[in-house]
C-alpha cells in the first residue's frame, strides 16, 4: 500500500500537488518530458487538480472515502488509504438492531459503512487504482455518475449517504476538477464490498 | 481440438445462420410502420454521417424491445443485429415479409457509407460452435450498448461487442474478457475471488449471475429490465455448460 507524505504547509502541499499532476499526466502518456509545448500544456490540467483538491477537502468527501483509524487524540483520517473507501478487510457484522427513538443510521467506526433503510452502503475506493478504483473511469463517467446518481453514471443507484442532489451542484467544470485531482493521489488497492440489501422483517 | 472458427469466409452460401437479435429486432421494426417518421424525428438515422471503414453503426436513438415487452431493452443496432443472415438457435428465426435488414436498410438510404463488402457477405459472428455463435450474439445485441470498447464503453474491462470489421478477432477478445477473467462484482457478502465465466460452471459465473438477478444492485442489464429472459438465460448457461473449454481450476 502507498502511503502519502502529508505536506507541512500550503505551499508545500501545491508543489506536491503540481509533481504528482505532472507525474500522472507523464504516465498516462499525456506529456512529452522536457517539452516547453508539454509544460504548457501542463499548466491548465495543474491548475484543474489543484481546484479539484481544494472542492475535496471543502466538499467533505474525506469524511466518508478516507477510513476513519483511532489515533492518539481520538479518531482522525487514515492517510495511508486516503479515499479508497471501506477497507475491503473490514468485514461487517450484521447490522444491530436500533435502540428506539428516532434513530435512523449506524454507521461503522471507520464511517465507511453505513446501514439505514436502503440496506448497507459502502464508501466507494476513488483513488485511480486500475482494478479496485477509478482507474478505468472517465472524466465523463465521474460526471454521469453525480449528474444521474448512478453507478457509473449508467447502473444501478448510488445509494445514501452519498449526497448526490448536493453534488449535483457541481458546476461540469468542477466535477472535472476533481476528477483531475482524484487521478493525482497515490492508488490503493481494496475491493469494496458491494452492497448489501435490507435485512427482511 | 475444437472445430475451426467458422466465419464469413468459411461458410456455405446457403447457410442460413448468424447472429444475435436480428430476428426479433427486425421483426420489432418491421412491426411499426411508423418507424421511419419516428427516427427521423428522433433524428435518427443518420443519412451522410461517415462511418468508419469496415464498421457500420445503426442507431435508432430510441429503445426497441425484442418482444414488444419490457422485458429487454435494445438500445440501438449494429450490422450484426441488421444482419440478413439468421441464427437458428434465437427466437423467431424465420424472416418475415417486411423485415428490415442491412440490404434493405442502405437501399432506403437510411444507412450510408456501408463497405459493399457487408452487402456482398452477410455478417455474422465468428464462433467455434452454433450454440457460441448464438450466446455471443445475444451478449452483443443485449449486452454491447454499454461493455465495449468504444468511448462510451461502462468503466468496466468487459466487452461483448462482435466486430464485423474482424470477426475472429472480435471474438477471440470478448472471450479474453470473459472467460476466466476476474471479476470486479462480487456478490453481495461474499469476499471470494470471482471470475466472470467459469467453463462448466455457469452458477459460479458472475455474467450468469447477473443476467439471472433481478436484484437492482446485482441485475444486468441494470435499466430497462424488470424480469430475466428464460430463452437468453438457456442459451448462456447451455454454452458456459457445454461449449467452453475447461477453466483453469481458481486459486484459493
Amino acid at each position: 500500500m502507498t502511503t502519502t507524505p502529508r505536506p507541512s504547509t500550503p505551499a508545500a502541499a501545491s508543489a506536491a500537488l503540481r509533481r504528482a499532476a505532472a507525474a500522472a499526466l507523464a504516465a498516462a502518456g499525456v506529456l512529452a518530458a522536457g517539452s516547453a509545448a508539454a509544460q504548457g500544456a501542463q499548466a491548465p490540467t495543474v491548475e484543474k487538480a489543484a481546484r479539484g483538491k481544494y472542492l475535496v477537502a471543502t466538499a467533505g468527501c474525506m469524511d466518508c472515502h478516507t477510513p476513519m483509524k483511532v489515533g492518539a487524540n481520538g479518531p482522525e483520517w487514515d492517510m495511508a488509504r486516503m479515499l479508497s473507501g471501506h477497507p475491503e478487510h473490514l468485514v461487517m457484522p450484521p447490522v444491530p438492531a436500533l435502540p428506539d427513538g428516532p434513530w435512523l443510521v449506524i454507521s461503522s467506526a471507520t464511517n465507511t459503512a453505513f446501514a439505514g433503510p436502503w440496506g448497507v452502503s459502502f464508501a466507494a475506493n476513488l483513488t485511480p487504482d486500475p482494478d479496485t478504483g477509478l482507474g478505468p473511469w472517465s472524466a465523463r463517467d465521474f460526471r454521469q455518475t453525480i449528474r444521474t446518481g448512478r453507478h457509473m453514471g449508467r447502473g444501478r443507484g448510488v445509494l445514501p449517504p452519498m449526497p448526490i442532489p448536493v453534488y449535483n451542484n457541481f458546476t461540469d467544470e468542477d466535477l472535472d476538477a476533481i476528477y483531475a485531482y482524484l487521478r493525482t493521489i497515490p492508488p490503493v488497492r481494496n475491493r469494496v464490498p458491494e452492497p448489501r440489501a435490507p435485512r427482511s422483517k | 481440438m475444437p472445430p475451426p472458427l467458422d466465419h464469413p469466409t468459411r461458410r456455405a452460401p446457403a447457410a442460413i445462420t448468424a447472429l444475435v437479435l436480428a430476428a426479433t429486432a427486425a421483426g420489432a421494426l418491421a412491426a411499426d410502420a411508423e418507424l421511419p417518421t419516428r427516427l427521423s424525428a428522433a433524428g435518427a438515422p443518420m443519412p451522410g454521417r461517415p462511418l468508419p471503414a469496415g464498421v457500420a453503426t445503426f442507431t435508432p436513438q430510441y429503445p426497441l424491445w425484442s418482444d414488444g415487452s419490457a422485458r429487454a431493452a435494445v438500445l440501438g443496432f449494429a450490422a450484426l443485429q441488421l444482419s440478413p443472415d439468421r441464427d437458428p438457435l434465437i427466437t423467431r428465426a424465420t424472416p418475415r415479409p417486411g423485415d428490415v435488414d442491412l440490404r434493405s436498410v442502405a437501399q432506403r438510404g437510411w444507412l450510408r457509407g456501408l463497405p459493399a463488402a457487408l452487402l456482398a457477405d452477410a455478417p455474422r459472428v465468428a464462433a467455434t460452435t452454433p450454440v457460441e455463435r448464438a450466446a455471443l450474439g445475444y451478449l452483443h445485441g443485449n449486452c454491447a450498448h454499454c461493455h465495449n470498447t468504444g468511448d462510451d464503453r461502462a468503466p468496466v474491462r468487459l466487452t461483448l461487442a462482435m466486430s464485423v470489421a474482424d470477426p475472429v478477432a472480435s471474438r477471440d477478445a470478448v472471450l479474453r474478457t470473459l472467460v476466466d477473467a476476474a471479476s470486479r462484482w462480487r456478490a453481495s457478502g461474499s469476499s471470494a475471488d470471482a471470475r466472470v465465466v467459469v467453463a462448466g460452471r455457469p452458477d459460479d459465473s458472475t455474467l450468469f449471475a447477473r443476467m439471472h438477478s433481478r436484484d437492482a444492485r446485482a441485475q444486468m442489464p441494470p435499466l430497462g429490465s424488470d424480469a430475466p429472459d428464460p430463452e437468453g438465460l438457456a442459451l448462456v448457461q447451455r454454452w458456459i455448460e457445454h461449449h467452453l473449454a475447461p477453466t483453469k481450476e481458481l486459486q484459493p
